[in-house]
């Protein structure tokens, strides 16, 4: 990993002239549970996805990224219920499509590659044959030569030679279920894909390899990414800009320099302090004290509060809104109320 | 499919089958008593006619060795000429298809099964196709209706026909039919009755199989759906099938392409092993029915001591096992790719 506070985004002010293509808006997700009350697991998010643009997801375990995700895609668990809030695709919002039509968006326009996907890919089927079945499904017009040569030509992109296509998954290491997996992703020619903490379950050598791969197809395809990841090394080098989570509300969200060299919610510090920097001499590591909570039996104010350095009285009452910073900077703190603009 | 992996699979149930012919033939020579008093039952038998019947059956040989029989225990001058003992004949006889004379009816023991065995695979096969059919049909709605009324009244049903005895349904589906639709009260087909042609014949027979066809249907569905359903309900929450649902495939084409063929794993095997047990008949339905299936027959063999019956019986039982058993490890390898490769 490079020296995530020197690392130059080039083409990181040009992403912000793009169109959106993916836009979040206050969107609010439960689950509800029968013997329980909802748990509050995404509350009032928003963000915005441009053409070509790769955002970060931080947060720690259980801060609601992956239910923001599936939110996205309308694929929560029975207990999860979208409560509020919009996700305009291209203007189209997709909370509001039925079921049909959002199938019909599924992998042709967002593809999704998912946490610790050893067993994402259906066992009695070759690999093949999953790739080329959503091939089939979204470009229902090519003939089964046309597919086949496209299954090679993913796999060949991935570094999987083509003729192990006839393969079951069993048969494929780790790693490279995990690119095949970025393989089937990319079979539709998506304008976006979201990348769930897809190197977890690998070895720090093939994690590497992975991302490597994922950074090369980025600028290739011009892809839009949401990367979802605990790792700020990543974050640092794939990503231009960086939504910080926290108890399943935003605690910051800017452009990845900014959320590197000038962070300003707590959160967001001390999440930097406790990430390994090779530019600072080793012992000033430290973690976050205490525990991310509970989402069925939230504190009354900050979310953030119990666990923050820099608390004070009012933050365990309100719950503090985002303040805008500047155009593209927000976070939730009331420490920074003045600057609001 | 491997070659080697298909005929190691074969090699086994071979070898399991001559298992099976020795302890066969052993087990109904250390059972107690004399199969030709006990058979025959006639006090009045003089020493020269039961010796006579122990000729005609091939009791009078040596079982194996120089003891004349394993029981009671008895040794003698070993003078014995291998080819000249019950095992010796027994395996010959097997050999052309063989199984011996009845004591009871002093008929073939082959043709005498051979008429029994068709009776039940008619009833059975009949029985086990509709159980098939419509348990997995259940268990597959009420899986995909999970925790819902729907699989609530499925799920209910089901344990009820599962956990219904056996006689006390047939007797129940015996005294409505009867009274109620003019069923049939037993048997095959209507004795007696020339027949003026083949198909009131054929109906003449439908008419009395549907009653134990039913009884066995439902007891079998019961079973079927609980295992489908819960399988299915379990491959559903598969890390998989949430990537089939992002792929954009719909609810009917994951269940198609993505959940029952993984689903059907478990189900070949307990089909495959119901299969095997066939062959046993369903005892107690085709003796509420008065069915002339093989179950009737082996219970009326026990009743009469009827040792060759008996024997023949059980090897085709077991050896039906056996190839039940052969058959879903092949199916199940053609299924799942991660047996094939091992
Ligand atoms: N079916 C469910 N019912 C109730 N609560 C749930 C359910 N699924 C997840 N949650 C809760 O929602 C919260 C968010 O979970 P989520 O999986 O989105 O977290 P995450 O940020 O992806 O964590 P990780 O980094 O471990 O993947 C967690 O507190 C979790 O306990
Ligand atoms: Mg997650």
């Amino acid at each position: 990993m490079s020296d995530p506070s020197v690392s130059s985004h080039t083409h990181a002010a040009s992403v912000n002239d793009r169109p959106v293509l993916l836009d979040v808006r206050n969107l609010s997700i439960d689950y509800v549970n029968k013997d329980a009350s909802p748990a509050q697991a995404v509350r009032e998010l928003d963000f915005t996805l441009r053409a070509g643009e790769v955002l970060g997801l931080v947060g720690e375990s259980g801060c609601g990224k992956s239910t923001l995700m599936l939110g996205l895609m309308r694929l929560l668990p029975p207990a999860g219920r979208i409560v509020d809030g919009a996700v305009y695709f291209q203007g189209r919002d997709l909370l509001a499509l039925s079921e049909a039509e959002m199938e019909d968006v599924r992998w042709k326009n967002i593809s999704i590659i998912f946490q610790g996907a050893m067993n994402a890919l259906n066992p009695v089927r070759t690999i093949g044959d999953q790739i080329g079945e959503a091939i089939r499904l979204h470009m229902p017009r090519q003939d089964s030569a046309a597919v086949d040569a496209r299954i090679r030509r993913l796999l060949d992109l991935v570094g999987i030679a083509g003729n192990r296509k006839d393969q079951y998954p069993h048969q494929y290491s780790g790693g490279m279920r995990q690119r095949a997996m970025i393989a089937m992703a990319l079979a539709c020619d998506p304008q976006i894909v979201i990348a769930d903490e897809p190197t977890t379950a690998l070895d720090v050598m093939i994690q590497a390899q992975i991302l490597e791969l994922m950074g090369n197809l980025q600028k290739e395809l011009g892809l839009s990414i949401i990367f979802v990841t605990h790792d700020l090394g990543v974050v640092a080098e794939l990503c231009d800009s960086v939504l910080v989570m926290y108890g399943g509300v935003t605690a910051e969200y800017a452009d990845v320099d900014t959320i590197y060299n000038a962070p300003r919610h707590p959160y967001t510090q001390e999440l930097l302090r406790a990430f390994p920097d090779i530019t600072r001499p080793a012992g000033k590591l430290t973690s976050i004290p205490g525990y991310p909570p509970r989402l069925d039996d939230l504190p009354p104010g900050c979310r953030f509060a119990p666990r923050c350095p820099q608390v004070f009285g009012r933050c365990r009452q309100e719950m503090p809104p985002i303040y805008r910073l500047d155009d593209k900077h927000v976070a939730s703190c009331f420490l920074l109320e003045g600057e609001s603009v | 499919m491997r070659a080697s992996y298909l005929l190691g699979k074969l090699a086994w149930a071979l070898f399991t089958i001559l298992f099976v012919i020795c302890l066969n033939f052993f087990l109904f020579r250390v059972l107690p008593g004399d199969p030709v008093r006990s058979g025959v039952r006639d006090p009045r038998l003089t020493q020269e006619a039961q010796q006579a019947i122990r000729e005609r059956f091939g009791l009078d040989k040596p079982v194996i060795n120089c003891f004349e029989s394993l029981n009671p225990v008895k040794s003698g001058p070993c003078l014995i000429n291998p080819f000249e003992t019950q095992f010796f004949l027994y395996v010959r006889n097997l050999l052309t298809g063989d199984l011996g004379i009845s004591y009871h009816t002093n008929r073939p023991v082959s043709t005498m099964l051979g008429e029994r065995l068709w009776n039940t695979i008619l009833l059975i096969g009949a029985g086990q196709i509709l159980a098939i059919i419509l348990g997995m049909g259940l268990g597959i709605l009420a899986a995909w209706k999970a925790r819902t009324p729907i699989d609530f009244g499925a799920l209910l049903f089901s344990l009820l026909a599962w956990s219904l005895p056996t006689f006390w349904l047939g007797i129940i589906l015996l005294f409505a039919g009867s009274r109620y639709f003019n069923l049939p009260l037993g048997g095959m087909i209507t004795p007696g009755v020339n027949f003026p042609g083949a198909w009131a014949r054929v109906s003449d027979m439908l008419r009395h199989m549907l009653l134990p066809t039913l009884t066995y249907t439902i007891v079998f569905l019961g079973e079927y759906m609980l295992i489908m359903r819960s399988t299915l309900v379990d491959v559903l929450s598969e890390d998989y099938i949430l990537t089939a649902r992002a792929k954009g495939l719909n609810h009917f084409q994951i269940l198609k392409d993505h959940a029952l063929k993984n689903a059907m794993l478990p189900m070949v095997t307990i089909i495959a092993l119901n299969l095997g047990f066939t062959v046993a008949g369903a005892v107690q339905i085709e003796t509420v029915f008065s069915w002339p299936g093989l179950g009737g027959a082996i219970f009326e063999a026990v009743g009469r001591r009827d040792y060759p019956m008996l024997q023949g019986a059980f090897l085709l039982l077991a050896v039906s096992v056996i190839f039940a058993n052969l058959g879903a490890e092949l199916l199940y390898s053609v299924l799942d790719p991660r047996i094939r490769a091992e």
